[in-house]
This record gives structure tokens, sequence and C-alpha cells, in this order.
């Protein structure tokens, strides 16, 4: 969806970055002195959650630039941390929690970036291993064709030795990252997903094979690779698609270059179900055999979970025997029945995946 | 005038005017301003043959006749009693259709309660004639109808659902609530399912519940709500060997069953393996909430130290049962 109307906050009017998307984007703009007018005009929109999607706020991040990821005590964490760049997404996912998640949705992208490149240089001379990504709130490729934030931030991260970036997306938009001197220290990673999904949940984003290919062409690069079944979607024969997309992802990626796997099953907080049956009446993928879950959200039943997981799992192996592989947000019973361990044995799974990122990307090599 | 059966001077009328005019030359079959949904006219016969026609009934004139504006039953009742003639209030052909919405249902609803056909019979009248919300929702205020637009615009569907819904809602076993539902479904899926809820005789929550699985079943399996409430449903119904308590119990399993096959498995096998450990009435064992969790909640009732003491040698017994295991294994 293209966007047809800026609006720049008057507080960062004169910031270097609003003047260059200012310049490349060549839409009509205003100068506003707070968002409160543009909440309005979404709001009052047939679909606001469409129109938000067709404005950008240029503005500044009030908060911190860096968050927790919130995850929650009932399962299992990773314990990452978001960079917090901007929010919203111009993608439209029938599933997608951003629908629910900002009242009103809104695409807005924070360009006080001299306040995050203090953030960020605070958290590495701490010297701890941190995994940190742009992509929990919006994608993080979305904005490069305006922004090139990416690759400013790949160039940051490949100066330091403890953090690692991760750059999460569904687009193809990686021209930017080709020859920079990322030093492994940023992974580029894909969500995926069946075909079917992607067609009829997955609005504007690239199909699989682009996202495979750019995937390929990232791990040519030399940049670390990650990827992410998630949300996986339960429905007729989803086992026989979901087969064919981890054939695929190593026909265009070697195991070797992959830093981690994750998989998550679909999962949803109760208010966006009225959400996707408005927006994507189509849609049937609110009608498994979802139960409430212990943080609220609702979840597939725990035994219809374990299954569709031990079967990714077995799929992945069966290729790449050596690949990590962990859960997003799930609990002990669902890894012991799956992968065999509880990620406590192992230090719990924020140690597990640090010392993955150290591993491949080379974090606290001096 | 005096050619379609009133009698009257020949200057102009007055609004509301009292006639005595000839029964013959009212229609029978004009409903546009029609509120009332009882048709019965026995009470009403009645206390005609008794008192006679105290509240005259309004009348609007045509060029040939009349039609009625407030008084369907008074003026029906009126020609089962043989009357020839009756005296009625006039409002003249130049009178608009506003002026006689608004008469008609000031007749109604300012002197009984409406129901919520009827309500919405009478947000229907103004939607006709007025154009602009303002103007709508002080109309319906000052006739004593609800104001609130969001109440308006859920009344002002009920008057089109069908007729076995509006049943429904007259008797009181269909809420506005549930109504509202049903209207976003066809007329002979929303006919189908008020004719269930009068079948079972099932309140508000319970119809959600059914209505819910019902809807959800019918996306997910790509198949009409009529059509599942024609097999299983319907034999459920008409089982003489079940009273409606039981017939709803045995279509709410059915129709989770089909919603959740793989929960109810798993709550029919937890089932059988609690009763196989054989509790008693003072040992109570609950399954984490939709096995999600992985805490299982025993409860004790005891009144003494003995009772405690036997208890624990039977509790001592069930850890080592097999089906126990079976259940903490799922």
């Amino acid at each position: 969806m293209a966007i047809s109307k800026l609006y720049i906050d008057q507080n960062v009017a004169d910031e270097p970055q609003t003047r260059l998307i200012q310049s490349r984007l060549k839409i009509p703009y205003e100068i506003v002195t707070g968002p409160q007018p543009i909440y309005q005009h979404v709001l009052s929109s047939p679909d606001p959650i469409a129109s938000g999607k067709e404005i950008l706020l240029l503005t500044r991040n009030h908060g911190a630039f860096i968050k927790d990821c919130p995850g929650t005590r009932c399962y299992t964490c990773c314990g990452y941390k978001i960079l917090h760049i901007g929010t919203y997404c111009t993608m439209d996912c029938a599933y997608c929690i951003l629908q629910s998640y900002f009242h009103p949705p809104l695409l807005q992208y924070f360009t006080n970036q001299g306040d995050m490149l203090q953030e960020l240089e605070k958290l590495f001379t701490q010297k701890k291993i941190y995994r940190i990504g742009t992509g929990e709130f919006t994608d993080s490729l979305i904005w490069e064709s305006w922004t090139g934030l990416a690759k400013d931030l790949v160039s940051i991260f490949s100066r330091q030795h403890d953090a690692v970036l991760e750059l999460k997306t569904k687009t193809t938009s990686i021209e930017g990252l080709q020859a920079l001197n990322h030093n492994q220290k940023t992974i580029i990673s894909w969500s995926l997903n069946t075909d079917k999904i992607i067609r009829a949940e997955e609005r504007r984003t690239s199909p699989l094979s682009a996202r495979l290919q750019a995937a390929g062409k990232c791990a040519s690069w030399g940049y670390p690779i990650a990827f992410h079944f998630d949300p996986l979607v339960i429905y007729d024969g989803c086992e026989k698609d979901y087969r064919a997309v981890v054939e695929a992802l190593f026909t265009h990626v070697q195991s070797e270059r992959i830093v981690w796997i994750s998989l998550g099953t679909l999962r949803f907080p109760p208010s966006l179900k009225p959400i996707i049956q408005e927006r994507f009446p189509g849609s049937r993928i609110i009608y498994g055999e979802f139960i409430t879950g212990l943080d609220g959200k609702m979840r597939y039943f725990k035994p219809l979970r374990i299954e569709l997981y031990q079967k990714m799992v077995s799929l992945i192996k069966e290729i790449a025997p050596d690949v990590f592989i962990y859960f997003c947000m799930e609990d002990d019973e669902v890894w012991q029945k799956t992968l065999g361990f509880l990620p406590s044995v192992h230090g719990g799974l924020k140690k597990m995946l640090d010392e993955r990122a150290a591993k491949i990307c080379g974090l606290g090599d001096q | 005038m005096g050619s379609k059966g009133g009698t009257r001077s020949k200057s102009p009328l007055q609004l509301g005017e009292l006639l005595s005019i000839s029964l013959s030359a009212v229609e029978t079959g004009n409903d546009t301003f029609r509120i009332t949904t009882k048709t019965e006219i026995d009470d009403l016969v009645y206390s005609i043959r008794q008192l006679g026609l105290l509240n005259p009934p309004i009348l609007r004139a045509r060029s040939s006749d009349y039609i009625i504006v407030s008084g369907f039953r008074r003026i029906a009742a009126c020609r089962s009693l043989g009357y020839i003639k009756v005296i009625a209030k006039i409002l003249g052909p130049d009178i608009s259709d506003k002026i006689c919405a608004q008469w008609a249902i000031a007749d109604n609803a300012l002197q009984r309660p409406l129901n919520l056909v009827e309500s919405s019979k009478c947000l229907s009248l103004l939607l006709s004639v007025y154009s602009d919300d303002k103007g709508l929702v002080e109309a319906a205020s000052s006739l004593g109808l609800p104001g609130n637009p969001d109440a308006l615009k859920k009344i002002g569907v009920i008057c089109r659902l069908p007729k076995p819904v509006q049943a429904g809602i007259i008797a009181d076993r269909i809420s506005l609530a549930m109504a509202w539902d049903l209207s976003a479904l066809e007329p002979d899926t929303s006919s189908a399912i008020a004719s269930l809820f009068e079948d079972l005789n099932i309140g508000l929550n319970k119809q959600r519940e059914l209505l819910l699985f019902l809807k959800e079943i019918s996306l997910r399996d790509n198949l009409s709500i009529k059509r599942l409430l024609e097999t299983k449903v319907r034999k459920i119904l008409e089982d003489e060997n079940l009273d409606r308590r039981q017939k709803f119990q045995t279509i709410r399993s059915y129709l989770k069953r089909q919603r959740f096959p793989s929960l109810v498995a798993a709550e029919k096998k937890f089932e059988r393996h609690l009763k196989a450990l054989n509790l008693g009435d003072s040992m109570k064992l609950a399954a984490p909430k939709d096995f999600e969790g992985a805490t299982y909640n025993l409860n004790l009732k005891f009144t003494k130290r003995s009772e405690l003491k036997q208890l624990h040698q039977k509790l001592a017994g069930i850890i080592q049962d097999p089906d126990l295991k079976k259940i903490l294994n799922n």
C-alpha cells in the first residue's frame, strides 16, 4: 500500500532523517504540532487499520529506543531486546497483532536517531551479549527505500563485538545490504509460511520463493541468516505444505549459515478475532481448535501444537540435523515432547540463544 | 368527502377532526402505519360491546377512501360487531406522511409499553419520513422511543427480521442483543435458529454459545447453518425420550464435539481415567483448564483426623494407579 500523506512532527522537522525521508518520498506533507488530529483522521475512516497504513508520521520517540520483548512468565521467553525504530507496517497480514496493539494503528517513524545511537552506545559498553531486533513493532525492512536505516544499523553493529542485530522481514528489500562490512553482527531473518497462507493471509508481502531467493543472496553476502516459522497454521494438508517450505529453504540457504529457526503456532489476543472477521472475511485461520492460553491469548489446543511441532522438527532435522531450533513462547511440556529437553537444562533459552549468536556471529571476539 | 362515506361540512378539515365514517370506506389491506403486533381482537370486541368505542381510531383521508393510521384492531373489532359507521379522527389528504407517522407512533407509544418489534416499526416509520439523523433522533426521543443512535440502529433492523424471529422477540425468548446477531444471517437461517431457541427455551448465554458453535463450524467447514441444523440437531430435537434440558445438553455436546474434536476427545479420555481411579465423594481431581497448564488440582474433603487418615491411605494407592499415570502423561 502506497503512503499517500506524510505528517511531520514540528519537533523533528529539522532532523537530518526527516529531511532525507521527505525528499525521498516526494508526497504532500504537513507539519503538525501533535499526533491527535492524525489519530482522529485515522479513527474516523471506515477502516482505520487500513487507513493507518497510508499515512506516515515522522516523529520523536518519547520513550526508550531499546525495550525488552514483551514475553509472559507463563511461557518460555527468549530474552530478546527490541530496537524501537517505528510502529506498524505497510503489509497487511490477517493475523498481525499490530492491528489491535496500537490505538490507533499508524505508521510512525522515529527520526530522533541521535538518541537511538546514544542508547545503543550505552548498551555496547556493557560488554554483555544482546540480541536486538527491529522487527517486533514493525517489519525491519519496509522502511529501506525511504530511510536506509538498516544499512546504517548494520554498520553501527559491525563496529562492536557483544551484540547482534536481527532484521526480521517478509520483504525482499535487501539491495542496500549488499557490499556492507557487516562483520557478521547482523542476522537477516525471514518469516516463512506456506504459499497457501501467504496468498490468503499475508497481503502485500513477498511470495515465499522471493523471500528464499533474498535469503540466499544475503547468505552469499556473508550474513548470518535466520528463519521464523511463525505463525504455523494448522489446516488440512498443512504438513505437506510445510514440508515443501522446509525443503525449499535448504535449497536456497546452506544450514551452516543459519543461526536459528524458530517455531511458533498461531496465537492471538481475543480482541483480534473480530478484527480478522471484519477485515478478512474469507479467512478461516481463527476457526481452528483454539483454547485460552495461560497468557490470555488464543492458542491451538496443546496436543495439536505438539503434533505439528514434532513434524516440523523432524522435517528440519531430516535435512539439517545440527540446525538450532527453538520455540517462541512455549512451555516445558512442548519443549520436552518435541525437542527432548528443557531449556533450563542448558541454562535457559536466553543463554542458549546468546551462545548460538556468539558462535555464529563471533560475539565476544575482540 | 361525503362520497367516500364521511359525514361533515364542506369546510376544510381540522387536524384530527372527529367524523362519522362508513367502515366500508376504510381500506383493510394498507399496513403502512401499523405498529401493533397484536392481531387478536376478542378483548376489544368485548369492551366495545359493553362500553362502546371509547377512543376513536385515526384515519387518513384519500381521494375516495380512508387508510388506517392508528386503531387497526379497533376497526377490525367494530367490523366484527357489525358496525356500519364509526367516529374517527381524520387527517386530511393534504397532511404529510411525517405528521401521519407521528400520530400513529404517539397514539401507540404514549399510551402503552411497546414491545421491541413495535418499537422497531415506529423507528422504521420515522426513518421513512426523516432524511437527517438529528431530526430522526429528536423525533424518536419526543415520541418516547430510544434516542441513542446505536440503539436506534439495532432496534431499527428488528421489523425487517423474519416472522419467526419477531415472534421470538415478542415472546421474550430472543433479546435485542441476540436479534442483532441474527440480523446478520440469511432470513431462512435466522428463522431456523429462532425455531431452535423456541424448541429449547434457553436464555441468552446458552443461545449465544450454540450460535457461536453453529457459525464457526459453518464457516470452517463451508457448510450452511441450516444444513447443520437439519442433520443431527434435528434428530435430537425430535427425540421424545429427552426433555428440553437434556436436548440442550445433547445438542451443546454434539456441537462442541464438532467444533473442538481434539479437546473433547481429551476431556472424555480424562473422564474415563478419572472414573477408573474411583476417587469417591471425598476426593476431587481437576485437570488444568483445557489441559494447557501443567498443574492438576486435588481437593480432599474431611471433617475428622480419622477421615483424613483414610484419605491418606487411599491417596497412596491412587499415586500408584496406572490411570493416574495416564492422566498425568496425557
